[in-house]
């Protein structure tokens, strides 16, 4: 057997063992609920007022994702999370 | 195995495909899980028409799920059964993509129309993202309620071939009133009586394309389908 090998490659954490939020990120870009939600799909708009540092945190977080969402999605996926979290 | 009858367009056989190859393997005395993961519920009506009758053998057993409790239950589910299949539904939902991150096999009809072969694309781009969760899946095409004669089989099954993402089955399925009748009933195409030879013949050769393919090793799926002449 010879002694000499090839270096390994360096596998993408990702695409190797992808963290059940990447899963979940890449799920939750589906669609949900029955095909005619034209009028629940209307977007509302909402200011919304947190601490400095709070939206800190959420910055690292988006940062940190394997897979890119920008912070927009981030927040919703967030409202969305929490929701279905409490089955409203 | 896991198998998943998906895509993004409606009305290209998925329900159909699901419900024969999930009887068929039943048949073989394999424990089947079949999930019914679209909003449509097309699945599940058809086997509550099916378990009214007294006369058919093959069971599987069904569940209806949506959203990530797709991928979380056919993971807890997986081991309990022989093979697993999936009716994803006919869009890009929430549904389909936990489906796809615990597929085996994806398995994407396609009706020989312009309208249908144009969402070859994004389904070629929803496997490419999959991929980065679920690298052996495996997912392929193939033409459903294919025409009796003129050109145009041939010119979809053109496209469906340049596929990189998607490998083309040369398995196409006709359109014939075999499989509506069948579904009526609550029958495979394979139980129907009497039987429609043409139809039964395409069913089987896609079910032998599905079911011999290795997981994770695409040339020994082209090569084993070339001897059979599949």
């Amino acid at each position: 057997m010879s002694t000499i090998t090839r270096r390994p490659k360096p596998v993408s954490s990702q695409t190797s063992h992808p963290s059940e939020t990447d899963v979940r990120a890449v799920i939750r870009k589906g669609l949900s609920g029955p095909v005619d939600e034209s009028a629940d799909m209307a977007e509302a708009q909402v200011k919304l007022r947190l601490p400095a540092a709070l939206l800190r945190r959420v910055d690292a977080a988006v940062k940190a994702q394997a897979i890119k969402t920008p912070r927009h999605r981030w927040l919703i996926e967030a409202i969305v999370e929490k929701l279905g979290r409490e089955s409203v | 195995m896991i198998v998943v009858a998906g895509g993004t367009k409606g009305g290209s056989g998925k329900t159909t495909i699901a419900t024969n190859l999930a009887i068929m393997r039943a048949t073989l005395g394999r424990d089947v899980l079949l999930i019914d993961a679209d909003d449509q519920e097309s699945a599940s009506d058809f086997t509550v028409l099916r378990n009214e009758r007294d006369t058919v053998d093959a069971k599987y057993t069904i569940i209806k799920l949506t959203g990530v409790a797709v991928r979380t239950e056919t993971q807890r589910l997986k081991s309990k059964y022989d093979d697993v299949v999936i009716d994803a539904g006919g869009r890009d939902t929430a549904s389909q993509r936990a489906a796809l991150t615990v597929a085996d096999v994806l398995l994407v009809p396609f009706v020989p129309r312009s309208y249908d072969i144009w969402t070859l694309e994004k389904v070629a781009a929803l496997v490419r993202e999959i991929r980065s969760i679920n690298p052996s899946m495996q997912a392929y095409t193939f033409l459903n309620r294919a025409d009796a004669n003129g050109p145009d089989n041939d010119d979809a099954a053109e496209v469906l071939r340049e596929s990189e993402e998607l490998t083309f089955l040369d398995t196409a399925i006709g359109y014939r009133k075999a499989f509506g009748k069948a579904a009526a009933q609550g029958l495979a195409v394979t139980e129907l009586k009497p039987g429609d030879e043409k139809a039964i013949h395409e069913m089987q050769a896609l079910f032998r394309a599905v079911f011999s393919v290795k997981p994770a090793n695409r040339d020994t799926v082209t090569s084993r389908m070339q001897v059979e002449g599949v």
